[in-house]
C-alpha cells in the first residue's frame, strides 16, 4: 500500500469530534452572545474572605427592542449554596436593566467563603450591551487575573463581600468564533480551531486539510496559539481531529492582519485559542465514536481555591484499521491537564499542559515504517498577580518538546524553553496601556539517517536548510488602547524582536496600528495597518522543523486593511473589508515554485503581494435559525527572479455558506456549502530549466462540496446531557482537481455519541 | 486537606505531562547495503568495427551521455531502507564503475532502477560538462513524449556519432527523452530467472549497471540473439530522407518495419510483444533506446515505459 492509499484510507477513516457540549445553561450562553452582551469579570475579596465563583457563563441576552450600547450594574445576593437569593439594579435603565437581572436569577454560583465556611454574599456586576457586531462577544467568564481584583466599592460588610465584574473588548481587527457557535458549525466536528476555514481571508489549500493561506500568506507563516503558547500543529495526522479538546477552547480569534504587538515572529495572521476559565464545580463531558473516545473532567478544590482540569483523547485506529489493512498502524492521542490555585486573593497560579500524538506506519515483513510521525508537548507554569485594581499581570514560563518524524526513519527535535511576561494597566476608563517582555531558546536537532545515500541531493538539502543549532528570539511590545469618546477606539503599538540562530542574527521593529470609527448606530469603520516579521518557515508548520536560514534575512509582511462592519436587520452583522499585504523575503517555497514539492528544501525567497475584498455576513448559528455567509476574492502573486506570477494556491474565489436550524424537540440539523475557484495550473517541470510562469494561466477546475450535520440532543436533569451527532464533510463526495490531478474524494464522516455533566 | 489534594492534583497533572510514549528511533535490523554502479563501454571509445557488423559498416560514436537514477529494491519480501531517488549523468565512454547510489535493504530483492531525464540537481559523473547538463536539462519534446500532459522533458540519452562505409559517412544525433522507463528483472539467458538479492545483515553487496550503445544497431528487440546492422540507417537518409549524411529520427520515422527489415517477430522479446511500434523510429526509439543499460553479467532485462503520473 502505498503512502497515497494510506492518507486515503485515513482520510476516508478518521472521523472528526463532534463538538463538547455546554452543559444546560449553554442555551443561555449562547443565546446571549448572539446578542452581544458581554459580562467578564473581577472578583473581590478581603483578608479570610473567598468571593463567590460563578459557575456558568453569565451572559445575558441583547434585549429585541433595545438600540445602543449600555451598562447596567446588579447587585446580586448569593446565599451559603452559592444559589442566587435576589438581583437589584443599582444603575442602568430598562430595558437593559430588565434583562440583565432576568439573567443574573439564573447564574449559579460557589458562596462565598468566611474562614472556609460557606457565607451569604452580595456581589456587584456590571454587565456591558453592545449593540450587535461583527465580532462575537466572548462568552462571559471571569478571567484569572482578574477574578482576584480588589473590591471596588470600599471594604466588605462581612458577611457580605461585594465583587465587580469587567469586561475584556476584543480588537477590532479580530474574527472571533466561540465555542459555542463553533458546535453548530457542520464539517466543523466541534473543533474551534477547525472553523476558521470558513472565515474571509483564509483560502483552503485542499479541501479537508486543514492548512489554510490567510491574505496570501502560506500555512508556515500563520502562528497558532493556545493561550499564548505556541501550538506547532492543531490537528492529528493532518486531518484528524484537534489535538486540544473541544471543551477547553473557549474561543478561537483569527487576526489575519494587523494584530495586536502581544503577537510577533509570524508575518502571516494569527490563530489564537482562549480556554475556558477554570470552574469549580465537578462537571465533564466526553464522546465515544468509532474511532476514538475522549473526555474532559475538571473540578474544584480547596474549598474553591483550586481547580483542576484533565481530558484527553484516544484513538483506537489502530485496531479498525487492522481489520481493513492490517499492516497499517495509526495511532493518535492527545492530553491536556491544568490546575490553578488562587495562592492569595491577588495571585493564582497555573500548571498547564498539552500535548498530542500521532503514528502512521506499515508493517513490511515485519519491520515498521513509519510514514507520519509527530508529537509535542507543552508544559506552562503560570503566575497571575493583581497590583492594583486594573493593573494585571502575567508571568509564564513554557517548556516545550516537539518531534517530527521525517524521511530515512529519523526524527526531528526542538527542545523549546519560553517565558513571557504581559502587563495590562488601565489608565483610565479610555486608555489602557499594555506591554510585555517574551523570549523563546529553541534547540533543533535532526537525526542524520542511519540507513541513506550521503551524496542524494534531497539528503545534503535537508542537512543545509535544517542544521542542529540553537535558535534564540526575544521581543519587546507595547501598546495603548484609547478610546478619545464612545465612539472611537485607535490602538497604536510597536514591538522590537531580536533573532538569532546559529551565528545570524537579525533585528526587527514593528509598528501597529488599528482603529475603529463608529460613525452611526449600526456603522463603524475599521483599519488596520501592520508591520510584521517572521524567521525562515517551512512552508507547512511541522513540529521540531525549522529553516537554520536565518542569515538570508527575515520574512516581512507590510498589513493593511479596511473595512466598515453594519449590523443589519433579523441580528445580522456584515463586514466588508480591502485588504493588501506585501511581503518580502517570504520563504515561500511550495507558492512561490512551479517545481512543486522538488522545492520544498531549498531557501527560496520571494517577494509577493496579496490583495483583495472579503464579505462577511454572521446570524449566530446558536439561534433558531442561523448562519454564515463567508465572501473572498483576491489576488496573490509571487515574484522571483524578476518575475511575477499568481501564487501556486492563488484562488480568485472562495465562498462559505453555513446554515444550522433548530427543528424542534432537540432535533438541530445545518449544511454548509463550500465553493472555491481552481488555483493555477501548474505544468510540472520535473527539475528542468522551467519557462517563466505566466501572470495568467490555465487553473485548476472549481470546487465545491457540502456538509452536513444532524443532532438529536437529551437533557436530564438540570446539568446532564446526551448528544447522538452525524456529521459529514464532503457528503456530496466532490472530487477536487490539484495541479492537474485529481484526487479524493476527501471525504470525512462522523457519527458518535456524546454526554456531559 | 486542601494542601493534600493539591499535591494529588500536582502528581496527576505531572503523570500527564509525562509523555505517555515517543516516537520510536530508527530501531530496524542492520541492512545489507548495495553500492551501484555504471560502467560505460569501451565500444565508445573504440567504435564498432566493420567486422562486428553484419553490412560492413562501422561505427564511431562522438558522445554517449546517459542519465540514470532512482536506483530501489523492492519486492514482497524485501524491505528498502532508503530511497536514493535521485539522479545521475554518465559518460559513457567512461568504462570504469562509477557510483550511481548506494542502496540499504533486507531479505529477497528485485533491483530496478530507471532511464530518466536529469534534474537541476543530477549529479554530474565524470566526464560530463555542465555545459552539457545545461542542454541535457532544457526542456524540449517529440511525437513520443506528450507535452500537453506531462509538458516538456529533458533528454535521457544523448547519442551522438557517425558510421561509415566504403567512403560514405553518415552521422547521428539523437536525443531520447522518455522519462520514466523502469529497468528491472535482469536475467542471464532466455528463461532464466530473473536476479533475485539474497540481502542479509551486515552484507556489502555491488551492483554494476553497463551501458551499451550498441543495441541500437539490433536487428531485433531480443538482445541475446540480436546482431548489429547500419544499413537501414543509411537507407533512412538516402530513400527516406534528405540524403544530407545526417540521420534523424524523423527520418527514421518514414521508414515501415518492413522498409527497415524487421519483421513482427523481431519486436518480440521473449513473450512479451512491444506494442505501438510500426515504424523503424518507433523500433529503434520504443525498442532500442531503452535497453542501453542493464545489469552487468546479465543479458536482458525488463523495460517499463510507464505513464507520466505513474511510479
Amino acid at each position: 500500500m502505498t503512502i497515497v492509499a494510506v492518507t486515503a484510507l485515513l482520510a476516508l477513516a478518521v472521523t472528526r469530534r463532534s463538538t463538547a457540549q455546554a452543559p444546560a445553561t449553554s442555551a443561555n450562553v449562547s443565546a446571549s452572545v448572539s446578542a452581544s452582551a458581554n459580562v467578564t469579570g473581577s472578583a473581590s475579596a478581603t483578608n479570610g474572605l473567598v468571593p463567590p465563583r460563578l459557575l456558568s457563563s453569565p451572559a445575558v441576552e441583547y434585549p429585541v427592542d433595545a438600540n445602543g450600547d449600555a451598562v447596567v450594574v446588579l447587585l446580586v445576593t448569593v446565599d451559603d449554596k452559592g444559589a442566587v437569593e435576589s438581583v437589584a439594579a443599582v444603575k442602568g435603565e430598562d430595558p437593559f436593566a430588565a434583562a440583565a437581572i432576568s439573567a443574573a436569577k439564573t447564574w449559579k454560583f460557589t458562596p462565598a467563603f468566611k474562614d472556609g465556611k460557606p457565607i451569604r454574599s452580595k456581589t456587584r456586576f456590571s454587565v456591558g450591551f453592545t449593540a450587535p457586531k461583527i465580532e462575537p462577544a466572548p462568552i462571559a467568564s471571569p478571567s484569572a487575573s482578574t477574578s482576584a481584583a480588589p473590591a471596588t466599592g470600599g471594604p466588605p460588610k462581612v458577611p457580605s463581600a461585594e465583587v465587580v465584574i469587567e469586561g475584556t473588548k476584543l480588537p477590532p481587527t479580530v474574527t472571533s468564533l466561540s465555542k459555542v457557535e463553533v458546535r453548530e458549525l457542520p464539517g466543523a466536528f466541534g473543533d474551534p480551531f477547525r472553523a476558521i476555514e470558513i472565515l474571509p481571508g483564509v483560502t483552503p489549500i485542499v479541501s479537508g486539510l486543514p492548512f489554510f493561506y490567510v491574505r496570501g500568506a502560506p500555512p508556515g507563516n500563520v502562528g497558532y496559539f493556545l493561550d499564548g503558547v505556541r501550538v506547532p500543529y492543531l490537528y492529528h495526522v493532518g486531518l484528524g481531529p484537534s489535538v486540544i479538546h473541544p471543551g477547553m477552547v473557549d474561543r478561537v480569534d483569527l487576526y489575519p492582519g494587523g494584530y495586536p504587538a502581544r503577537f510577533g515572529r509570524f508575518a502571516g495572521g494569527i490563530v489564537s485559542g482562549e480556554t475556558a476559565e477554570p470552574r469549580h464545580d465537578f462537571h465533564g463531558e466526553g464522546n465515544i465514536r468509532l474511532f476514538d473516545a475522549g473526555a474532559l473532567v475538571e473540578s474544584g478544590f480547596a474549598d474553591g481555591k483550586g481547580s483542576i482540569l484533565l481530558g484527553g483523547r484516544y484513538s483506537y485506529t489502530a485496531l479498525i484499521v487492522s481489520l481493513i489493512a492490517k499492516d497499517v498502524q495509526l495511532d493518535y492521542r492527545d492530553f491536556q491537564a491544568r490546575i490553578t490555585y488562587d495562592v492569595t486573593d491577588k495571585d493564582r497560579l497555573t500548571a498547564f499542559s498539552f500535548g498530542a500524538y500521532d503514528l502512521l506506519g506499515q508493517k513490511q515483513n515485519g519491520i515498521l515504517n513509519i510514514l507520519f510521525g509527530a508529537e509535542f508537548y507543552r508544559l506552562d507554569l503560570r503566575w497571575d498577580h493583581t497590583f492594583a485594581k486594573n493593573t494585571v499581570m502575567r508571568y509564564a514560563v513554557t517548556l516545550g518538546w516537539d518531534q517530527t518524524h521525517i524521511a530515512d526513519q529519523r526524527n526531528a527535535t526542538d527542545k523549546s524553553l519560553g517565558s513571557r511576561l504581559e502587563l495590562s494597566h488601565e489608565i483610565s476608563k479610555r486608555t489602557t496601556f499594555r506591554a510585555g517582555v517574551d523570549f523563546v531558546l529553541d534547540a533543533y536537532q535532526a537525526a542524520l539517517p542511519t540507513y541513506a545515500d550521503p551524496e542524494n541531493p534531497d539528503t545534503q538539502r535537508f542537512a543545509a536548510l535544517f542544521p542542529p543549532r540553537n535558535d534564540l528570539a526575544g521581543g519587546v511590545w507595547s501598546d495603548f488602547v484609547f478610546k478619545p469618546d464612545d465612539n472611537v477606539e485607535i490602538t497604536p503599538g510597536v514591538r522590537a524582536d531580536f533573532f538569532k540562530s546559529g551565528t545570524a542574527t537579525k533585528q526587527a521593529v514593528d509598528p501597529r496600528l488599528s482603529m475603529r470609527f463608529k460613525v452611526s448606530k449600526d456603522v463603524s469603520i475599521i483599519h488596520a495597518y501592520g508591520l510584521a516579521h517572521q524567521p525562515p518557515s517551512f512552508f507547512v508548520p511541522v513540529p521540531g522543523l525549522a529553516p537554520g536560514s536565518l542569515g538570508h534575512g527575515l520574512q516581512t509582511a507590510f498589513q493593511t486593511s479596511a473595512g466598515v462592519e453594519v449590523s443589519l436587520p433579523w441580528e445580522v452583522t456584515g463586514t466588508v473589508t480591502g485588504f493588501h499585504n506585501a511581503f518580502f523575503g517570504m520563504t515561500d517555497a511550495i507558492g512561490s515554485s512551479n517545481r512543486g514539492f522538488d522545492a520544498a528544501l531549498e531557501d527560496i525567497r520571494a517577494s509577493g503581494r496579496a490583495f483583495g475584498g472579503e464579505l462577511f455576513l454572521r446570524k449566530r448559528l446558536t439561534k433558531n435559525l442561523g448562519g454564515f455567509l463567508s465572501y473572498t476574492i483576491s489576488r496573490s502573486t509571487r515574484t522571483l527572479d524578476g518575475r511575477t506570477y499568481p501564487a501556486t494556491f492563488d484562488r480568485t474565489h472562495v465562498a462559505s455558506l453555513a446554515v444550522a436550524y433548530d427543528l424542534g424537540r432537540k432535533w438541530r440539523i445545518g449544511t454548509r456549502f463550500v465553493f472555491y475557484t481552481g488555483a493555477p495550473k501548474v505544468v510540472q517541470q520535473h527539475g528542468l530549466l522551467a519557462p517563466p510562469p505566466t501572470l495568467s494561466p490555465d487553473r485548476d477546475p472549481a470546487f465545491y462540496r457540502v456538509d452536513l450535520r444532524l443532532e438529536k440532543r437529551w437533557n436530564f436533569g438540570e446539568k446532564m446531557w446526551l448528544s447522538f451527532v452525524v456529521e459529514f464533510l464532503n457528503a456530496t463526495l466532490h472530487k477536487e482537481v490539484v495541479q492537474g490531478q485529481e484526487i479524493g474524494p476527501v471525504t470525512i464522516p462522523s457519527i458518535g455519541v456524546e454526554g456531559g455533566f | 486537606m486542601k494542601w493534600s489534594m493539591a499535591l494529588l492534583s500536582c502528581i496527576v497533572c505531572a503523570a500527564a505531562i509525562a509523555p505517555s510514549s515517543c516516537l520510536p528511533a530508527d530501531t530496524r535490523p542492520a541492512p545489507a547495503r548495495i553500492d551501484v554502479s555504471v560502467s560505460g563501454s569501451p565500444l565508445v571509445t573504440s567504435g564498432i568495427a566493420s567486422d562486428a557488423m553484419t553490412d560492413g559498416w562501422s561505427v564511431s560514436f562522438d558522445r554517449v551521455l546517459v542519465s540514470l537514477g532512482n536506483a530501489s529494491v523492492d519486492g514482497d519480501a524485501c524491505t528498502n531502507y532508503s530511497e536514493a531517488d535521485y539522479r545521475r549523468i554518465f559518460d559513457a565512454s567512461i568504462v570504469q564503475p562509477k557510483k550511481l547510489a548506494t542502496l540499504y535493504g533486507l531479505g529477497t530483492c528485485g533491483f530496478v532502477f530507471r532511464e530518466i531525464n536529469p534534474s537541476l540537481d543530477s549529479v554530474l559523473s565524470d566526464g560530463v560538462s555542465n555545459a552539457e547538463m545545461t542542454t541535457m536539462i532544457t526542456p524540449g519534446h517529440d511525437q513520443y513524449t506528450d507535452a500537453a500532459k506531462q509538458g516538456d522533458t529533458g533528454i535521457t540519452v544523448w547519442f551522438r556519432g557517425n558510421a561509415q562505409k566504403a567512403g560514405v559517412t553518415k552521422t547521428f544525433d539523437w536525443s531520447y527523452r522518455l522519462r520514466r522507463v523502469f529497468v528491472r528483472d535482469c536475467v542471464a539467458s532466455h528463461g532464466a530467472s530473473p536476479l533475485r538479492l539474497s540481502l542479509q545483515g551486515g552484507d556489502t553487496l555491488a551492483l554494476d549497471i553497463e551501458l551499451h550503445p550498441e543495441v541500437l544497431f539490433h536487428d531485433r528487440l531480443d538482445p541475446i540473439t540480436a546482431q548489429l546492422r547500419f544499413q537501414p540507417f543509411a537507407d533512412a537518409d538516402d530513400e527516406f530522407g534528405n540524403k544530407d549524411g545526417a540521420v534523424t529520427l524523423d527520418e527514421l520515422g518514414n521508414m515501415t518495419l518492413e522498409n527497415a527489415g524487421v519483421s513482427v517477430a523481431d519486436i518480440t522479446i521473449d513473450d512479451a510483444a512491444v506494442s505501438n511500434i510500426t515504424t523503424f523510429e518507433d523500433f529503434v526509439y520504443l525498442g532500442l533506446f531503452p535497453q542501453i543499460a542493464r545489469l552487468a553479467g546479465t543479458a536482458a532485462c525488463t523495460i517499463e515505459v510507464k505513464d507520466f503520473r505513474e511510479d
